[in-house]
């Protein structure tokens, strides 16, 4: 995040949608509120690259301080019930303070893809295709940075330690350097395509 | 070692000299030093391996926004000595436009032109592109610059609906004269109907001085209706897949360098055109009729490679740099020397050279015109 | 307003009275089995099961079943959906939620209460983002069309259901797409019914689908396994040429050039959309 950079003008949370988290607990989506971010969404069943997304999301865990959140959204919220969600925090040691795993219906899904721009399609009924993206969302849901593709996350580690950086008082984070060679400059990109009145960095 | 042999002094006079001197030697060694203390250009470094590779400036000094132009316009030559960042506003414009003489055609286009807007950087500057796609636009478009390293050479990240604007940034590594076009599918259509212009990226120690620089492209169109049928075109596919244009052109239109629209020079002048050939299909053999080419800089680079040449290959998705003299009073005329495309099918320019006439270059002296019974 | 405009619209209001502002899942269970309005038959083709051939392959196949199903014989007018706004005020300019549009929604109506001149009324409706189309056709007891369901309907020509393998008729396509001038788009009358009785697929607006972020994309979660449908569909350059089924389908290029560059939020003025339904409703 570049100094004097803001987040989207809309939040995630408006979409108002109520979704169930590990623990069988009905979440309306601004329940997430609060606190900032990092949103992925894989599915469980998934072996080829969704444990690469959830290995980076670790890695952001512990680079960061505890009030960055780290959700997990399923994809597949036929066979990822609650219970499913449950024993895959378990076997990923995803622990409860740190990360929720939320599943919903297919319509709320979509919405909440479309909105993320993830593109997907179901392609039997053990497999999707999906794009790998992480969204940072800050602590009212307006999206900060989007990060396609399974690079490494280290963008994001710097962007969650500015958003936390209140609590923690560390020093602030290092800009982030130049894109040099070739780079997408994001903001106008990413956020707004329709190109309205532009932000400034 | 020096070349002389300094020995004591013998008197104050010489004493001073001899100080003047260390002085003098002490300020170019100086000199020398800050030169090889500055920042290595990799590139410079490993020019000597044959195959550099290339690293970003590691000072970019400023900013500035480049000024564009439409052909036959080129911009002026960049007097910089460092590099910069040069931000580069491109709207994509879709408008009906003139392909001949009562024949129109839907044309999208790079900043309301075909061939699109002239972009003029310097080798090492880091360029921002901004690609706007007007809101009244019917389709999405994005742009791939053949002088970009990087991820189809912007395409991929410059994808933009109407009424929508994507930016990325690239350093100029490689200098050149490069073809940039727009590549969503289908690539075909899109650069069938107009979307091509060229980006200059231009050594650092700059290119001979000249006094005339054109911007000159070849491309084709694929139209529904024959040669020269009147009103408004659209593309015909089918043409296009057979490779069967019905238009050739140069810079977007039949006469879009005749007649008014003529390039101009004078005796004793000397010209440079920055030539392009968009295709989407076809290879040019650029020749210009009554003038040889004193330079070529064969496909875009930055050798003049070739001397004393009459017609040059450009490959479709290339460009040549052609450099000659002018001496004799009169009009050129550029062509494809594939020559029915250019009797029949336009592709046809002029460059009128004014002046004194000097008869010694060139005279009739029997003929139907002159001296005949 | 002429005759058939009116009588359109208040068809219009009979499915849309009785709609709440409920989501659209209450709504799909909502919405009664019983017999269809008589406007239906003229607002919506039926559509029997059948198959097409898509573009891009999904999973290897190179042709896709689809269910029947009913598509309303017209996009979307302004008219139309200036009643929906009307009705549902958190869909009217100036007041939808950011999060649902881009800034430029509705924004070629000269108002928020107004979509124009009685000319204006007939056009398309554009500049409405994906969250507004599904939102409309809700209200009115319907849903979107999915991808599979709009190209099958998009591969009929005047005469003939399945029109895929008609050089002549994929010309006219182009042609027609090639055509299309910026600005707001034509109005519907005129335009021909194709071989389902529905008009206007090709020559007036691109159109939302349900599903069109479906497109499989460069970093898909199965690009490290081996399948065929791992390719990156990124369509730019000739690379969109890969794994395409037909490489001269110039105009399904073009539809999935703009799908692959429409976000949900995305508000642009050639993208307007239609409604389907599992029946006619």
């Amino acid at each position: 995040m570049q100094p004097g950079e803001t987040g989207s003008e809309y939040s995630i949370y408006d979409l108002g949608s109520t979704w169930k988290d590990q623990a069988g607990v009905d979440r309306p989506l601004a329940t997430l509120a609060g606190s900032p971010r990092v949103i992925a969404m894989i599915y469980t069943h998934c072996s080829a690259t969704c444990p690469i997304t959830v290995a980076e999301m670790k890695r952001i865990e512990a680079l960061t301080p505890p009030t960055l959140g780290l959700v997990l959204v399923s994809l597949d919220g036929d066979r990822d019930t609650p219970d499913r969600l449950a024993q895959y925090a378990a076997e990923h040691r995803l622990t409860p303070d740190r990360w929720t795993l939320l599943r919903g219906s297919d319509a709320d899904v979509r919405d909440l893809a479309a909105v993320l721009d993830i593109r997907y399609r179901r392609l039997s009924a053990t497999e999707l295709a999906h794009q790998n993206v992480l969204t940072v969302l800050d602590a009212a849901g307006a999206v900060v940075h989007r990060q396609a593709g399974l690079a490494d996350a280290d963008d994001i580690v710097r962007i969650g330690r500015a958003l936390s950086v209140a609590p923690i008082r560390s020093a602030p984070a290092a800009p982030t350097p130049p894109v040099a060679l070739f780079g997408e400059v994001r903001s106008r990109f990413e956020w707004d395509r329709s190109g309205g009145p532009l932000k400034p960095f | 070692m020096l070349p002389f042999h300094l020995s004591a002094p013998r008197t104050p006079m010489a004493r001073m000299l001899l100080e003047l001197a260390l002085v003098v030697l002490a300020l170019l060694a100086i000199v020398g030093l800050a030169g090889c203390g500055a920042p290595v250009d990799a590139a410079e470094a490993n020019a000597a391996s044959g195959v550099p590779i290339r690293t970003p400036s590691s000072e970019v000094i400023g900013e500035e926004v480049a000024v564009l132009t439409t052909a036959p316009a080129v911009p002026a030559p960049i007097t910089r000595t460092h590099a910069t960042k040069v931000i580069v506003n491109l709207d994509v414009i879709e408008q009906t436009m003139r392909l001949a003489d009562g024949v129109e055609y839907n044309m999208w286009t790079f900043g309301g032109s075909v061939p699109g807007s002239f972009i003029r950087v310097r080798e090492g500057d880091q360029v921002e592109l901004r690609l706007k796609n007007a809101a009244n636009s019917t389709m999405p478009h994005n742009i791939d610059l053949h002088a970009v390293t990087g991820p189809g050479g912007g395409a991929k990240s410059s994808l933009t609906l109407p009424g929508g604007e994507s930016v990325f940034t690239f350093a100029a590594l490689n200098p050149g004269l490069y073809v940039y076009h727009c590549a969503t599918s289908p690539v075909p259509m899109h650069m069938a109907n107009g979307m091509y212009g060229m980006i200059l990226v231009e050594p650092k120690a700059g290119l001979p001085k000249v006094d005339r620089e054109y911007y000159v492209m070849q491309s084709e169109f694929y139209t529904t209706g024959a040669f020269g049928a009147k009103g408004l075109q659209t593309l015909d596919m089918q043409k296009g897949i057979d490779e069967r244009p019905t238009y050739v052109v140069f810079n977007g239109s039949v006469g879009a360098l005749t007649g008014e629209k003529a390039l101009q020079a004078k005796v004793g002048e000397r010209v440079r055109l920055f030539v392009g050939d968009a295709g989407p299909n076809l290879t040019s053999s650029f020749h210009v009729i009554g003038e040889i080419f004193d330079n070529v800089y064969q496909e875009g680079g930055t050798s003049a490679t070739q001397h004393n040449v009459q017609t040059t290959l450009i490959p479709a998705g290339g460009s040549a740099i052609v450099e000659f003299g002018v001496e004799k009073a009169g009009d050129l005329i550029l062509v494809d020397h594939s020559i029915f495309r250019a009797f029949n099918k336009g592709a046809l320019g002029i460059l009128h050279v004014s002046g004194p006439d000097d008869a010694k270059v060139f005279a009739s002296i029997k003929g139907l015109g002159v001296g005949g019974e | 307003m002429n005759d058939a405009m009116r009588s359109f619209c208040a068809a219009l209001l009979l499915t849309t009275i009785g709609t709440t502002l409920a989501p659209a899942t209450a709504l799909a269970t909502v919405r009664a089995p019983l017999p269809a309005p008589r406007a239906a038959a003229t607002t919506m083709s039926r559509v029997p099961e059948g198959w097409y051939r898509p573009l891009y392959s999904v999973a290897g196949a190179r042709r896709v079943h689809v269910k029947a199903f009913a598509l309303d014989r017209i996009p979307v007018t302004r008219g139309a959906f200036l009643q929906f706004v009307q009705a549902h005020p958190q869909w009217a300019r100036g007041t939808v939620l950011r999060v649902f549009a881009q800034s430029r929604y509705l924004a070629d109506w000269p108002s928020a209460s107004s979509a124009g001149s009685a000319v204006d009324l007939e056009r398309p409706v554009t500049g409405v983002s994906w969250f507004a189309a599904k939102a409309y056709c809700a209200a009115v007891g319907k849903r979107l069309p999915t991808l599979d369901e709009w190209e099958l309907v998009a591969a009929a020509s005047e005469s003939r259901r399945d029109a895929s393998g008609d050089g002549a008729y994929r010309r006219r396509l182009l042609a027609l797409y090639a055509a299309r001038k910026p600005g707001a788009p034509p109005s519907i009358a005129n335009t021909p019914a194709n071989a389902y009785g529905v008009r206007g697929m090709h020559g007036l607006v691109w159109e939302w689908t349900l599903d069109f972020n479906s497109i499989v994309v460069a970093d898909d979660s199965r690009a490290s396994g081996s399948g065929q449908d791992a390719r990156d569909h990124h369509l730019f350059c000739a690379s969109a040429a890969i794994g395409a089924s037909d490489v001269t389908d110039f105009p399904a290029f073009a539809r999935y050039a703009v799908r692959a560059g429409l976000t949900a939020r995305s508000t642009i003025s050639g993208v307007g959309f239609r409604c389907a339904a599992d029946h006619p409703v």
